[in-house]
Formats: structure tokens, sequence, C-alpha cells
């Protein structure tokens, strides 16, 4: 199954939510929705569930145009940011109630349940109501519910904002592994780029509603395409030289290296990373990050410099890549 | 501790337990225009005549058909009006506040309001019967159907009240879960008994408990519209107590059918508590 969008639109009290946004998810492929809050990811997740209707465009899955199929016939499985469990129904009663509002038989109901139950690990817990379990357990609830709804298309809605950063990392392979597993495309909404690039294999970069990028994240990081992503993907943050030219110079931190007669600089702030230091140098092109292996000392006078094929040049007027 | 208890438990203790004694005292006396307003022991005979008091039973009946008749249809047009209002759409705000207008005003002016809807033969609904060429039909002196003219009064002024108690619950309901529901492939139909029906449980026990107690006890909105007649067809409980004070002087027996209804009361309230209990079990 592929899930396809083409040219999709919204548009509320004249603004832009989405513009002009399309692409692919392939089977078996999970793709991040990635950027800052209000960039309109959370918003085309709601489009492609149908729990809100586009301006313009239209929604494939495969050569099956959903656009104007309502939510519940879409056969989406999602898993909501705050988990959306019925709060007065048992994890038991929780994963059955839809099975039941979709009328299948109760013997096939129970099987179902019960085998889900036991592939999240969830058994002992079918009798509790969702006040009384961990993060981490609600979110395999509601994972399981998605699940049962036996979907065409998975869509998560910053399933790990809720757990603590330890558990996040834990979950991520588990996580990965079950919705994978199906051979549905994914869609997978967060706002942190490295979750983002450890649960996707590829990443859609969107910003005021239009899609910025999309890619592998090694090409998102090594070529991106527009001032915006190189700023949004990669930590420490790419720096922007103040160098006064017609286009944007940018170069990341770890391409810079310690280089006589190289740019004079002044060290202002020294950040240890652990197997990395981060340098904050004062220079003629401002203030610049440098990454630097942590067994380095500083020296007395510090020069920088760094291959020009390393940089990025973006235009000044509209952002964009040049070269 | 007690400090801060004091003040409500002296509240509570003057103004309700206080009272209860006294009437079950003087409910075991004759206390009348007859005793020159004396306390006389008389050992129980109030409540021999009570319980075999035509008109006290006759009373409970009609108070009991009064409260289950109002409580019931406020209930479900409190449900309808919450909904409705729990939905955006232009105007609401407005609506909104016209709702709770008939709450607003004293159950004095809307009684006689209503006393005057249904007056015979100036009031609009019956013009507009002999407009139509029908018989009059002389609600508030007909003994069949008066009662019906006291509850839609009682269902006009507390609907918005209930509406407003379930409002409150139904916009506590977050849409995350009717949304997740729909992409399980739940109808809103399915929703309304599976999701919001169940979390508005606590809140329709609110309203349904509050406005039974009320509602037994009623006695402004029948004194002011029938005066508990024709034949006192709509006479209350309450309304009985205060004609045995207020008209017969006789403070004994009128004591003894307060307490004799708030018995009732109490089982009344478990009934409903146990009506309440099988509602909760419907599901789908």
């Amino acid at each position: 199954m592929t899930l396809i969008l083409k040219n999709l639109n919204r548009i509320i009290n004249n603004q832009w939510i989405i513009r002009d946004l399309s692409f692919e998810v392939l089977n078996g492929e999970c793709l991040a929705l990635l950027g800052p809050s209000g960039c309109g990811k959370s918003s085309t997740l709601r489009l492609i569930a149908g729990l809100d209707k586009p301006t313009g465009g239209s929604i494939y899955i495969d050569q099956l145009d959903i656009t104007s199929i309502s939510a519940s016939d879409r056969k989406i499985g999602m898993v909501f940011q705050s988990y959306a469990l019925y709060p007065h129904l048992s994890v038991l009663k929780n994963l059955t109630l839809g099975l039941k509002a979709r009328k299948l038989p109760d013997s096939e109901q129970k099987n179902k349940v019960w085998s889900v139950l036991s592939i999240m690990q969830l058994e002992d817990f079918a009798e509790r109501k969702p006040s009384e379990l961990s993060g981490g357990q609600r979110q395999r609830v509601a994972l399981a519910r998605a699940l049962l709804r036996e979907p065409n298309v998975y869509l998560l809605d910053e399933p790990m904002s809720n757990l603590d950063a330890q558990l996040r990392e834990e979950l991520r392979p588990e996580l990965r592994r079950l919705i994978l597993s199906g051979g549905q495309p994914v869609v997978y909404v967060t706002h942190d780029q490295e979750e983002a690039m450890a649960m996707a294999s590829r990443i859609a970069v969107l910003n005021n509603g239009s899609l910025e990028q999309i890619g592998t994240p090694k090409e998102l990081y090594s070529k991106p395409l527009s001032l915006f992503v190189a700023k949004f993907i990669g930590r420490p943050q790419i720096n922007i030289l103040n160098n006064q030219s017609n286009e944007i110079v940018a170069i990341r931190p770890e391409d810079i290296n310690l280089q006589e007669g190289g740019i004079n600089c002044k060290l202002v702030h020294q950040e240890w990373l652990g197997k990395n230091q981060l340098w904050q140098l004062q220079s003629d092109y401002g203030l610049i990050r440098m990454l630097n292996e942590s067994d380095i000392d500083v020296p007395e006078n510090i020069t920088i410099g760094w291959q020009s094929t390393k940089e990025h040049h973006f235009s000044l007027k509209t952002g964009k890549r040049i070269n | 501790m007690i400090f801060l208890f004091a003040p409500a438990a002296l509240f509570l203790i003057l103004v309700f337990v206080l009272p209860l004694i006294r009437y079950c005292w003087i409910s075991v006396h004759a206390l009348s225009v007859i005793t020159n307003l004396e306390m006389i022991p008389n050992y129980g005979a109030n409540w021999i005549r009570l319980y075999n008091d035509q008109r006290f039973w006759q009373d409970s009946f009609q108070t009991i058909r009064f409260t289950v008749t109002s409580v019931s249809l406020e209930i479900l047009f409190a449900i309808a009006i919450a909904l409705l209002l729990d939905q955006r759409w232009r105007g609401r705000g407005v609506v909104r506040a016209l709702t709770i207008l008939p709450w607003a005003l004293p159950t004095t002016v809307m009684a006689l309001g209503w006393r005057w809807i249904f007056n015979t033969p100036h009031g609009p609904i019956e013009q507009i019967i002999s407009l139509l060429g029908f018989e009059s039909i002389n609600i508030l002196s007909n003994p069949n159907i008066a009662w019906i003219a006291t509850v839609i009064g009682d269902v006009w002024k507390t609907t918005p009240f209930i509406a407003l108690i379930l409002l409150a619950g139904l916009q506590s309901i977050p849409n995350d879960l009717y949304e997740a529901f729909r992409l399980e492939g739940g109808s809103s139909r399915q929703a309304l008994f599976n999701i919001t029906i169940p979390l508005l449980k606590q809140y329709l026990l609110i309203g349904i408990l509050f406005r039974t107690a009320q509602a037994f006890g009623v006695f402004d909105l029948i004194q002011i519209m029938t005066g508990g007649g024709p034949a006192s067809s709509t006479e209350s409980l309450a309304l009985y107590a205060y004609l045995n004070a207020m008209r017969f002087l006789d403070f004994g027996y009128s004591a003894t059918i307060m307490l004799g209804s708030f018995i009732l009361l109490v089982f009344s309230c478990l009934l409903a508590w146990l009506i309440f209990n099988q509602i909760k079990k419907i599901q789908l």
C-alpha cells in the first residue's frame, strides 16, 4: 500500500495552514513529518485521517482517492499525542469498543484483543483503567488499539512526547519494529529531529504549512535545500557567516578545524559535551560555534578554517540553496 | 481544625438539625388552636391520623407523579439542549445566555406568567384553541390535566439548570476521544452511548438527585399557578402541610406531614439512584 498526497491545501480564515503539500509514503516505510510547532505537521496528519477536510488537493491510498471518504471508513490506525484512551473503560474494554462498534462477532473480538494484548505484553493490565497505567503502558494500549484497526496507514502524532527522555530512547526500536511489521506506510509526526532520524527512513521538513525538503536524514544533513532546513537539522546549530556578500554562507560546527594562518578568533564560551566540546568563538564573521574533540586544549591564539566544499550557500532573498 | 469546621457545623445544626428534632418532638404532641397552642403529648395519634389520611396519600401520589414526570422530562430536554450548545454554531453564545433566562427568573414571577398563559378564556392557549374552532379545555380547572400544566411550568423553569450542569460535563470530555472513536469506525450514535453518556454520569447523578429533592418539596410554583386545586388535584405534600399549619393552625399534624414526606423523599431518592444505576448499564 502507498499513501500519496497531491497538492494538498487547507485554508482557515484566509490563512494557509497547509500549502501545496505533496509527498508519497511507500509500503512499509516510515516518513517523519518534522518542524517547529505550528508548522502544519499535525494538521497534515488530521487531513490524512479525515478528521479535517482539505480546501484543495487529494489523498490517495494506492489508486483509490480517499479525499471524500469519511474518517470512520478510511481504516486509519492513529496514535494520538494524548493517547485518547477512554478513561471510563478498562484496557480490555478500551480495545474491544472499536471492534464492537464495527460489529465484529463476539468470539472474533475476544481472539483479536487477546492476541494484541499478548503482542503488546499487556495481558496483566487488561482489567486496569487508563489512569492506573504508566505513560509507557498507555502508549502501548494506544498502539494496540491502532493495530486492532488493521489499518491501511498508520499515523502517529508525537507518540513519545508524554514520556521521559530515557524511556523515549528505550522505546524507539520497539515502536519502530511494531509499526513497520505490518508493511503499511507510516507517518510519524515529531518536533524532535533526533527522534525523526531514529524512527524514519525519510524526513519531510515542514515550515509554515509548506514542504521545505523531503529526503533521507543524511540528505537533509549534508545537502539542505534551504536555510530553514540547514538550521533545523544538525546539533549544534549550523553557523551563518557574517560576510556581507550577496549570498548566505553557512558552515556546520563539526566541519570547522583549527588551522594555522586561518581566521583569528577569541574564545567566548566553552561547553563540555562528553566526547566533544563546543567552543563559541568571536571572529570577523560574527559568533562561530566550533565542535572539537574533548581532549584538545585551548591554544593561545585560535585560528580556524574549513574546506570550501563544506560550505553551504543560500540565496539572500529566498533562503534557497545555491549550487 | 475544629475552629475551621465550627461555623459550617453550627449553621447546619441551627438550620437543619435543630428544626428536624423539634419537628419530631412536635409530631408526637397535639399543638393547635384547639389546645390553645399548648403542647399536649398525644402519643402517636398524629401518626395514626396520617396513616389513615386519604388526602395525605393522594398528595403523596401527586407529589411523586409531579417529581418523576418533571425530572425525567427535564433530564431528557437538558441532554438535548446541552448537546446542542456543545456544538459550534453561529449565535451559540446568545442562545446559551437566553437558555439560562427562565432559571434566573423568580418562581413567583414565572408562575404568574404561566397562570396567565393557561388562563380561561383570556390566555393565549385558550385563544388559539378557540380560534382553531375547538372546544375550551379549561386546563387549570380540569382536575385530570391541571397537574400537567404545573409540570410544564416546572420543566420550563429548571431544565436550563440541568442543561448547564450537563454542558459543563460535556465540555470536560476531550475531543480526542470522539476522534479516536470515529477512526475506529464508530458512528456518532455509538459515541453518544459509549463515550458521552458514561462520562456524563456523575453530572447526571448530581442533576437527578438535586432536582428530585427540589421537585419533591415543590410549593411556590403550585401555590401560585393553581393553589393546589382544582379539588386538590395538584396539591403537593408541602402545600398540604402549609395548609394545616397556616389555615387550620394545626402545627402538630403539619409537622407530622412534613416528617412523613421527608421519609417518602428519602425513599424516592433511593429509587432515583436505583433507576440511575439501571440507566448506567445501557450500552450500544
